[in-house]
């Protein structure tokens, strides 16, 4: 416990001096600002750039407020997938072919501390980045949209963190196996657009699927409820437990020496 | 019981038999070296004694750990290659190592500035280590593995990648540290071990093949020798037959001629003459030395298949 706490210092610090603490919740921000901001200035964009004919009338109905932080919350779900994984692909996979894994590991600290520390440093983050980005978009929306309810934004900010968490343990396992970031990065994406493929395409059949914590998102902004819920959750929360317990012992496999 | 006791101990990497079958014993406040060629499997034996490779078979033991627990909090290692994260300052790097090994944050950073000024690091403390040289960072290396004042202190090649200055001030560093610590460092080089060492582990293809203390590799194998550097090989070959009159082995390496008598008694006798000899060869000498020889050819025979 000790040695996880000095480790998530560590991690943290790492963060900040990457000045990953700026750049990852900055572009969040962006993003979740982006959306209704597009929305609401949707007939001006199409009137400055459409090139339509003189005299065009262009009618766009605006989005309704829970429409609207759903669209920025997908954004979240891809791009923002995108930046944390770019931001991560390094965590495990870097530290072992330089031998900085090594060197912790020589002291008294357990596979799952060094491996937990990452994981919770990378969560923090997370969890920044995705409340800038809802709050951005949420602030956004009631400005220029609607009202929006806050307590559907804070439900869909724990279902989704849930699933980007998912993401994340992923990262991290993948890191412990391969010995390349590009290909750390590569995974992660890939197993996000899949299972989201997957799951928007049988959706009968992967009900349980942790790509649903995403795609349910909408619906609990409109307040039209979440059916089914749980099962997702609890497959999500097992599936981390479960990755985080075989990086834990793939790593004690593993031989700690670079090269 | 000794301080340390491996068993036995084998790693296997697929069909490659890195340590095929190694046992030894460390005694506490020895400073052993363990000696062989590059790829003998030295780093492999270390990096299992540092818990970073599980053995394929064989036990590692030391004294007061139970068979199976950790061990890790007796040892400071410094690897081969130090590998410090660039981002963290010195100062950081060493306290943090110090708090992994379960030191408080306060005695952890106390010590940390007590070592890198030891190290003379001092200046370069609060500097990031990504801008640390070679010898520098092993420095930091040997900090990090100072802090929490381990029972054993491991060293994988402490001075290969060194400039001869650096090179210099780590020996003169482990000189100090020798005393009042036990020691276990791996070196390709005979003049690293032969310097620093009480012990002598020689290693070769996976297997130890010497172990022996240096004082009793010395009497076995060091023997007087007369050596005589020629400068200029005129009328050499007359000349090396009046050297071999006077009843030592004569051996040429080059400008270099060893002259090995049977006994100490006899080299102090044959002396003289060689000195005498010496002074008429007539392409002239640039140097008659009487000393020891090295354990090199010990060293030469023991590594080599």
């Amino acid at each position: 416990m000790r040695q996880w706490l000095v480790l998530v210092r560590k991690e943290m610090l790492e963060l900040w001096r990457s000045r990953k603490w700026l750049w990852v919740p900055l572009v969040f921000l962006v993003l979740g600002a982006m959306q209704p901001l597009a929305a609401y200035y949707m007939p001006e964009i199409l009137d400055t750039f459409g090139g339509l004919p003189e005299g065009a009338v262009i009618e766009i109905p605006p989005p309704l407020p829970g429409a609207a932080v759903a669209d920025a919350l997908n954004q979240l779900g891809t791009l923002g997938v995108l930046v944390l994984a770019l931001a991560g692909m390094g965590a495990v996979a870097t530290e072992r072919s330089s031998g900085a894994a090594a060197m912790v590991l020589v002291k008294p600290v357990s596979r799952a501390a060094y491996l937990l520390a990452k994981w919770a440093a990378y969560n923090l983050l997370m969890l920044a980045s995705v409340a800038a980005g809802l709050a951005a978009a949420a602030y956004y929306t009631a400005l220029l949209i609607g009202p929006v309810a806050v307590g559907p934004v804070l439900g869909v900010f724990a279902v989704f963190c849930v699933w980007l968490s998912f993401l994340l343990t992923v990262l991290i396992a993948a890191g412990v196996v391969l010995r390349s970031a590009a290909a750390v990065a590569f995974v992660t994406l890939a197993v996000a657009v899949v299972l989201a493929l997957a799951t928007s395409l049988l959706a009968g059949v992967m009900a349980w699927s942790p790509a649903r914590l995403s795609s349910l998102a909408p619906g609990i902004l409109a307040g039209t409820g979440a059916p089914g819920l749980a099962l997702p959750l609890a497959v999500t929360a097992a599936a981390i437990a479960a990755l985080l317990a075989g990086a834990t012992s793939a790593l004690r496999r593993r031989p700690m020496v670079p090269g | 019981m000794a301080l340390v006791e491996v068993r036995g101990l084998r790693k296997t990497f697929g069909p490659v038999v890195a340590v095929a079958d190694v046992s030894f014993a460390i005694e506490a406040g020895r400073c052993t070296v363990l000696l062989g060629p590059n790829g003998a499997g030295k780093s492999t034996v270390l990096n299992m004694l540092a818990g970073l490779l599980a053995p394929t078979s064989g036990a590692i033991r030391f004294e007061g750990v139970p068979a199976g627990a950790d061990h890790r909090h007796l040892i400071g290692y410094l690897p081969q290659q130090v590998a410090p994260f660039g981002w963290m300052t010195g100062f950081e790097y060493v306290r943090m190592a110090g708090e992994l090994a379960g030191l408080d944050r306060g005695a952890a950073g106390v010590r940390a500035e007590e070592l890198l000024a030891l190290l003379g690091l001092e200046k370069a403390a609060g500097r990031r280590t990504g801008g640390y040289s070679g010898g520098m960072k092993q420095r930091l290396g040997l900090c990090q593995a100072l802090v929490h004042r381990p029972r054993l202190l491991m060293l994988d090649e402490p001075v290969s990648g060194l400039d001869p200055v650096g090179r210099r001030d780590v020996l003169e560093l482990l000189r100090r540290l020798k005393t009042g610590s036990t020691i276990l460092f791996s070196t390709h080089v005979l003049p690293d071990a032969e310097e620093l060492s009480d012990d002598v582990l020689i290693i070769r293809s996976g297997s130890i093949v010497v172990d022996e203390s240096l004082a009793s590799l010395r009497a076995r194998h060091e023997q007087p020798v007369i050596e005589v550097e020629l400068d200029d090989e005129a009328g050499l070959p007359a000349w090396l037959e009046r050297l071999a009159t006077t009843g030592a082995a004569v051996e040429r390496n080059g400008a270099v001629i060893r002259c090995r008598f049977a006994s100490a008694a006899a080299t102090h006798a044959g002396a003289a003459e060689v000195y005498r000899l010496a002074a008429d060869h007539p392409g002239g000498v640039r140097r008659v030395e009487l000393g020891q020889a090295s354990l090199e050819d010990m060293f030469l025979k023991a590594v080599q298949p």
